[in-house]
């Protein structure tokens, strides 16, 4: 196993935010509370085996797949979720963030005339590259707590699909 | 949340989570394709990339919207549900309506004869068939007077005396009636079932509905005898004495639903005493109300 030179600086200011962030719009989108203990714990433990992934340097979208998988797992183990709840969370979540973050690479790459090649390339650069995503999903956080708008809520359907008033 | 709802929402979520695949891919490719930042020298692709940006959102759309259609479809269920036993209160009041038509004409008759004893007998028999009626109706929750009432019919046809005594309006009891209803339902039908191989003369079942300080009681009594290890396990969820798939679910989840709202399920039973089954609510203090 064989990591970036930089690897710290990428788990503190890039993979951390991103599955923090990731992991706090999956369960908002969801209709989940956010819980800033389990969301934090799961930032973290995503975060150290997104660099494990990230270092066996597997195809963009095989180590996408596989922090999918990862994510949730730890949904189901941190924040006591069933695994059809976790998966369409998780999923939610990276519909979302995928569509965010390609929309920041079009947008940064064609402002700044930055390529990725050039920015993975510069640590200073990969750090700030994802900047404007993450400064947009945690407004979209904040707004979508704030106004209490979910996607789905799974928590209020489980409630009405338990038919506890029938025997 | 085993039924389709759950399909039917990831059938469009999957697809939507496919195409952010694809559509990370793409962009990708576009990057390696052409090496300027951004650019329309890849139109197919670049058409496709945009393509991919408005489908997503649609599927999102549409994700939300099954799920808004399921949400209502599983609410009109329980209005229904509702619907039902309110119905049914309403045809029980219709049919003591038009009973008691029927039972003044009798007494009329038997006074006119001058059968004033046998009217006497006749109209202490129909105030307690009335005493029990209102003591449903006293209950301040409709839900469970319907549940009774139709309890009460269905305890007519299987001939067992069905006795309710109701000392408390259950005003203030914080649960909600739905889960009200299965407590009760399922305790009334474990009960019913226990008596109805009794011969009939001792065939009863008695609810007691009251208060005490602290505490909102309901007492469900019934002839019979649990042997004790059996007690010991009668809340566990699968354990039944009778077979059948579906069995040993109802007792576990009444506890389940007991102890949700903060109350307590016990068990008492000896061979004098019969079958006792009380469920405690505690009593909202007054700060919280």
């Amino acid at each position: 196993m064989v990591f970036d030179k930089n690897i710290l600086p990428l788990i503190l200011f890039q993979y951390l935010p991103e599955t923090t962030i990731f992991t706090a719009l999956s369960m908002l989108l969801a209709g989940y509370k956010i819980r800033l203990k389990q969301v934090v714990i799961i930032g973290i433990i995503g975060a150290l085996f997104a660099a494990v992934v990230k270092s066996q340097q597997p195809m963009p979208i095989v180590s996408t797949l596989i922090m999918v998988f990862i994510l949730i797992i730890l949904f189901v183990i941190i924040s006591k979720l069933d695994v059809i709840s976790a998966s369409i969370a998780v999923f939610l979540g990276f519909v979302v963030l995928g569509l965010v973050e390609v929309a920041n690479y079009f947008v940064v790459t064609g402002v700044t005339g930055i390529t990725v090649q050039q920015a993975m390339e510069d640590l200073t650069l990969r750090l700030l590259f994802p900047l404007p995503e993450y400064i947009l999903l945690t407004v979209l956080i904040l707004v979508c707590q704030k106004y209490n708008f979910t996607l789905i809520n799974l928590k209020e359907l489980k409630e009405l699909s338990k038919k506890d008033y029938e025997r | 949340m085993k039924d389709r709802t759950i399909f039917n929402i990831i059938i469009p979520l999957g697809l939507a989570f496919l195409l952010v695949s694809l559509l990370v891919l793409s962009s990708l490719n576009l990057h390696n394709l052409i090496s300027s930042p951004l650019s329309l020298s890849e139109p197919v692709l670049f058409a496709m990339i945009i393509m991919l940006f408005i489908t997503i959102p649609v599927l999102l759309i549409l994700t939300k919207n099954i799920y808004l259609l399921s949400k209502q479809q599983k609410t009109l269920e329980i209005q229904d549900f509702y619907i039902e036993h309110l119905s049914e209160l309403v045809r029980a009041i219709r049919v003591q309506r038009h009973d008691f038509v029927n039972h003044m004409q009798v007494v009329c008759a038997l006074m006119k004869t001058g059968k004033f004893d046998k009217a006497m007998e006749y109209i202490a028999d129909l105030s307690h068939d009335i005493q029990i009626t209102g003591a449903m109706l006293s209950v301040d929750i409709p839900e469970l007077s319907a549940l009774l009432l139709a309890k009460t019919d269905l305890a007519r046809k299987k001939e067992i005396l069905f006795k309710i005594t109701v000392e408390s309006n259950l005003k203030g009891l914080e649960i909600k009636p739905l889960e009200l209803i299965m407590v009760v339902a399922n305790l009334l039908d474990n009960a019913f079932e226990a008596v109805e191989s009794l011969p009939v003369d001792i065939r009863s079942v008695v609810l007691k509905v009251a208060e005490t300080a602290e505490y909102y009681c309901l007492q469900i009594k019934n002839p019979g005898y649990i042997p004790e290890e059996i007690r010991m396990r009668i809340f566990e969820m699968g354990y039944s004495t009778k077979e059948g798939k579906e069995r040993g679910t109802g007792l576990a989840a009444v506890k389940s639903v007991v102890e949700k709202n903060g109350g307590t399920i016990t068990l008492q039973c000896s061979r004098d005493q019969g079958i006792i089954f009380t469920v405690s609510f505690p009593k909202p203090s007054n700060s919280e109300r």
